[in-house]
């Protein structure tokens, strides 16, 4: 909100400059955001936070200026002027104004002013006005914009000959329409509420007048409103209508019921005074509640304690006293505090707690460090492990990335996923209008930003929730890789599903869940010869293989990389995670290795070998490693030929070679006759 | 006989000045000092000799041995540095290295934990809460009413099958005080963490909550419809708004360095009373406002020589009546800070749009 210093001077006493007054007013609550010279004046841009609709007004921020500066608040004065009932040719008839539902407006108050002059107003209200980057219209509209930057009350003014017969304030109905003085067609229903004639609506409540009712130079007559409309249903309307005016903003924040009434008398004093006219009939409608002053029990030892500081009742008086709050004194150290009605913010003691505070100045209040103290907080397993995966899959080279949780159904489409997705009631765009149900699509999306970037050797991971209607919210970890793992002048090596398989793996170790099974699977993400399920115990904890090429040939870019991806579903291998390490002491007996080739045939897998081989060696056998697999030349058709290091040793003594060979012989004999293995 | 001891040594030292490498130097060695070279040739002739030759001829022996050895290595040294293949052997030491993949972290991660790490050291505890929230733990139970403008801030995406989704998945969390009919929404914050923590837990307590949270806001340099905040609170039988300035300063000095200079506004949020917001001189031109230049105001803190991280303040007695803390009992003081921001600051990046885009180039400068 703007505000001008020098109609701050004329409604408080104090010496300091605009700066300084900004700086204070910043510090106690009201923040400057702006100070622009205007002319002979200084306007500061004031951010009023949403519970302070009381300061929507200078007469609101002069209270506060009166507290920081310790000046006399001045209250404006002014003549109220009464209907003058000699003189009367007009007044409004008999029920004239009728409130269809007391709960949208508590009050109403409209008053009839005959004969005005309508015209420009003068200079010193056009200037004030035009710094305060309001737009001069005539002399009645600049003076109830004018109360309204004084005193928070929107007031509007109808010509009075374009009301057909009476007010109704009442609920539209759905087909009416409004053309507002922006000369832009509303289309109206229930939901808003209006202010009506005989025939049809003339303003929407609280937000903006009607063009057809609007104060023009040849207006001669013209009807002031003033009232109390509910909140909810302005702010309501106001946003249903995309329509967001000084008017709406001050009635949802809550306009004063007291101020509805003096700002209307300032108004029709400043028209009388300004354009001549005579008042000739005052209606009011509804109930006007007299607001209650609140009182609330205040213990100063209490503020003291939060604040850690020493203040005396006095001390504590005298700031209330003038923020306009009346303090009684209350045993020793209490005080009764009756808060200004306009004060609806203040509540309860810690409201007050607030007020001391900020008067005297959060600076002024001293650093303390408390012990820290807690009860244990259980955190899910899979948020204490995020260190770890960070940790290790940066050492195997991937990339931390963080992507949109909300994603679009052509996302969705585009990676072939047919699942059905939560979506979001009020996305903002169809970019982002449901909640991703993997991590692939994100991950996916960022590959081809990379690749369009020039970026053709990519790693990345992502930890972050997925969200399905059958499971919620569940933690996930996506991998993806493309392009080369090394691309030097020693080496080149492409990113394959055996890199990703062995990062997984690691990965998986460090968690403590050794022995992964990867089983065949197929779904739509993968290429359905390169792709598995990941488990563990025969739980399903993850997923890896090739993204489908149709899914990348779908992006438009130039190149069909191959893309690998896997997903690791972290509440499901929670369970089986172990962070504790047991030492294994380490053996003095060396190990022995010995080389197996074998031609087997193509379809043998290897882990039917290692399963052979295990079976056999036992605990012989400490390690065994795949050293080489080929096939070509020398190889028969449909076969291939693979090296295996077989790794045997004892805890508590050296193997000779004869047991060695014993073994050797009894593992070949076993592959031969399991799976009709030659030895090369 | 000396005389032929004479010849050894006289041949020796000519073939030796004729070495041209240590390949030629070893063989020269091993001719004469070898195990079955020319000096143990001669030694095991010693017992040939007449019984009073035999002592001089072994000193002269091993005084020749010891003296050729000494020529031997007084030359290897020239060797090496003469022997043409030892240039040739030497690496290019300025060939690039051969790099093997290293990834990192994420600059809005690294912050996040930066933070939490921070704040973990001074003794809260880290605690995770869903990003799929009631309303109730969004909005209600933290005193914000629904249709208040208090709520404009915390504009909020809302599920639309709600009906369907499967809240009550998480075992961990106590659910029992969800209503079925409550609206499920994208939490908007991290505050509703603090609930969750409170209706699990009886103070003392102390925690941070690091999350994802969603606002619809339009995308563009500094907003983006989800960022990540830090949410952190602590409550006991006698926390004061001054512990919550001392613990909040203790902060910033580790999080932005001990120069750093930091304001309590006060300011609003339904959740805390007194409320503050909370500013640190700015870190890019450093003065908080002791140096005006007009002319050329700082871009980032806009000349007013303060930038506002976090908001904070002392909980709202109605937050503890929903969540069941003895108000009278017990105080405590809650803050929340936006990560975006302070990484946007700590690295200088102007747009956050950056940061979700995860293009190689941008995070391999973290």
């Amino acid at each position: 909100m703007k505000v001008s210093f020098n109609w701050l001077k004329e409604l408080v006493e104090f010496k300091i400059s605009a700066e300084e007054l900004a700086e204070g007013l910043t510090m106690s609550g009201l923040e400057v955001g702006r100070i622009e010279r205007v002319d002979s004046d200084t306007i500061f841009e004031i951010e009023v936070t949403a519970n302070r609709p009381d300061c929507l007004s200078i007469l609101g921020i002069a209270q506060e200026v009166a507290a920081i500066t310790k000046g006399k608040y001045k209250r404006p004065h002014f003549k109220i002027i009464l209907p003058d009932t000699k003189s009367v040719k007009k007044r409004m008839p008999q029920q004239y104004i009728t409130i269809e539902d007391k709960k949208d407006c508590l009050f109403y108050r409209a008053c009839l002013i005959e004969n005005v002059k309508v015209g420009p107003s003068p200079d010193w209200l056009r200037d004030r006005l035009q710094s305060l980057g309001v737009h001069c219209v005539n002399n009645i509209v600049d003076i109830t914009n004018y109360c309204l930057l004084e005193y928070g009350q929107p007031l509007h003014a109808f010509d009075y000959d374009k009301i057909d017969s009476r007010i109704i304030v009442r609920r539209a109905n759905r087909g009416e329409k409004i053309v507002t003085i922006d000369s832009d067609e509303h289309q109206l229903d229930e939901n808003i509420l209006v202010i009506s004639d005989k025939n049809q609506p003339i303003a929407i409540a609280g937000i903006m007048g009607g063009k057809d009712s609007q104060v023009t130079f040849q207006t001669k007559n013209i009807l002031l409103e003033s009232a109390y409309f509910d909140p909810i249903l302005i702010r309501r309307a106001s946003r249903q209508l995309g329509l967001n005016t000084e008017s709406s903003y001050r009635f949802e924040r809550g306009v004063d019921l007291e101020r509805v009434k003096v700002a209307q008398d300032k108004a029709v004093f400043m028209i009388c005074e300004l354009a001549k006219g005579n008042v000739v009939d005052i209606k009011e409608c509804g109930q006007q509640i007299k607001a209650k002053a609140k009182k609330i029990i205040l213990d100063c030892r209490k503020v003291n304690r939060i604040l850690s500081l020493n203040l005396s009742r006095q001390k504590i008086n005298k700031i209330l006293d003038s923020l306009g709050f009346k303090c009684r004194k209350r045993k020793s150290y209490a005080l009764e505090v009756e808060v200004p009605v306009l004060r609806r913010d203040v509540l309860i003691e810690e409201d007050l707690i607030e007020e001391i505070a900020r008067i005297y100045g959060y600076e002024n209040i001293p650093s303390t460090i408390a012990a820290v103290r807690s009860n244990f907080i259980l955190n899910k397993r899979s948020e204490q492990i995020k260190p770890i995966i960070e940790q290790c899959l940066q050492g195997l080279g991937y990339y931390r990335s963080v992507t949109y949780s909300l994603i679009s159904q052509d996302l969705l489409r585009v990676c072939l996923m047919k699942t059905d997705p939560v979506k979001l009631m009020n996305p903002l765009t169809n970019e982002q209008q449901i909640l991703r149900p993997t991590l692939a699509c994100s991950l996916i999306n960022t590959i081809v930003y990379n690749l369009r970037h020039n970026n053709n050797d990519v790693q990345l991971f992502e930890i972050s929730h997925i969200f399905s209607l059958q499971d919620g919210e569940v933690p996930c970890l996506g991998m993806i890789a493309t392009g080369n793992i090394l691309n030097n002048w020693q080496i080149k090596k492409e990113f394959d599903f055996f890199v990703l398989k062995a990062d997984v793996i690691t990965l998986c170790q460090r968690l403590g869940i050794e022995d992964l099974e990867f089983s065949p699977s197929e779904n739509d993400l993968f290429k359905p010869t390169e792709s598995a399920d990941i488990k563990f115990k025969a739980n399903l904890i993850g997923r890896i293989g090739k993204i489908k090429e149709e899914i990348i040939s779908n992006f438009d870019i130039k190149s069909n990389p191959s893309v690998f991806y896997a997903e690791i579903f972290l509440d499901k291998c929670s369970p089986y995670i172990n962070l504790d390490r047991k030492f294994r002491p380490l053996s003095p007996f060396p190990s022995i290795s010995r080389d197996i080739s074998i031609i087997v045939k193509q379809s043998v897998r290897y882990s039917d070998i290692v399963v052979v081989i295990k079976e056999i060696a036992k605990d012989l056998l400490r390690n065994l490693k795949l050293v080489d697999i080929y096939k070509g030349k020398q190889i028969p058709e449909g076969s291939k030929s693979m090296t295996l290091s077989l790794e045997y040793g004892l805890d508590d003594r050296t193997l000779t070679d004869i047991e060695i060979a014993e073994i050797q012989n009894k593992i070949i004999t076993a592959l031969t006759e399991k799976l009709e293995v030659k030895i090369r | 006989m000396s005389i032929s001891y004479k010849d050894i040594e006289e041949n020796a030292q000519r073939e030796l000045k004729e070495t041209n490498s240590i390949q030629e130097l070893e063989i020269l060695r091993v001719k004469y000092l070898g195990r079955k070279g020319i000096i143990a040739q001669e030694i095991s002739k010693i017992p040939t000799l007449a019984f009073s030759e035999r002592s001089i001829a072994g000193q002269q022996l091993n005084e020749l041995k010891r003296k050729l050895n000494d020529l031997i290595e007084a030359r290897r040294p020239l060797l090496i540095e003469k022997t043409p293949q030892q240039k040739h052997s030497r690496i290019d030491i300025t060939l690039p290295g051969v790099e093997r993949p290293l990834g990192s972290q994420h600059p809005i991660i690294n912050t996040m934990n930066q933070i939490c790490g921070i704040f973990v050291s001074l003794g809260f505890q880290l605690y995770e809460g869903p990003e799929v929230e009631t309303e109730y733990h969004n909005f209600q139970a933290l005193n914000i009413a629904l249709e208040h403008p208090s709520r404009d801030a915390f504009d909020t995406f809302y599920l639309a099958q709600e009906s369907r989704y499967n809240i009550f998945n998480d075992k961990l969390e106590n659910n029992s005080h969800i209503n079925i009919s409550n609206k499920l929404l994208l939490r908007s914050h991290t505050s509703p963490g603090q609930i969750r923590v409170m209706q699990q837990i009886q103070p003392p307590v102390a925690a941070v909550v690091p999350g994802r949270v969603y606002r619809p806001d339009a995308t563009d340099a500094s907003h983006s419809c989800m960022f990540h905040q830090v949410e952190g609170f602590l409550v006991d039988s006698d926390i004061r708004f001054s512990d919550l300035k001392g613990i909040l300063e203790s902060f910033a000095k580790q999080m932005f360095g001990p120069q750093i200079k930091m304001r309590f506004r006060p300011h609003y949020f339904p959740f805390t009373e007194p409320s503050a917001e909370v500013d640190i001189s700015c870190i890019i031109c450093g003065s908080a406002k002791t140096d005006k230049t007009p002319d050329k105001p700082c871009s980032v803190c806009k000349g007013k020589g303060w930038l506002e991280i976090l908001g904070c303040g002392m909980i709202h007695p109605n937050v503890f009546k929903n969540v069941g803390y003895d108000h009278k009992k017990y105080t405590g003081f809650a803050f929340g800070m936006g990560v975006e921001r302070i990484a946007m600051l700590k690295h200088g990046i102007d747009d956050i749009r950056i940061f979700f885009e995860n293009d190689l180039k941008f995070l391999k400068q973290f």
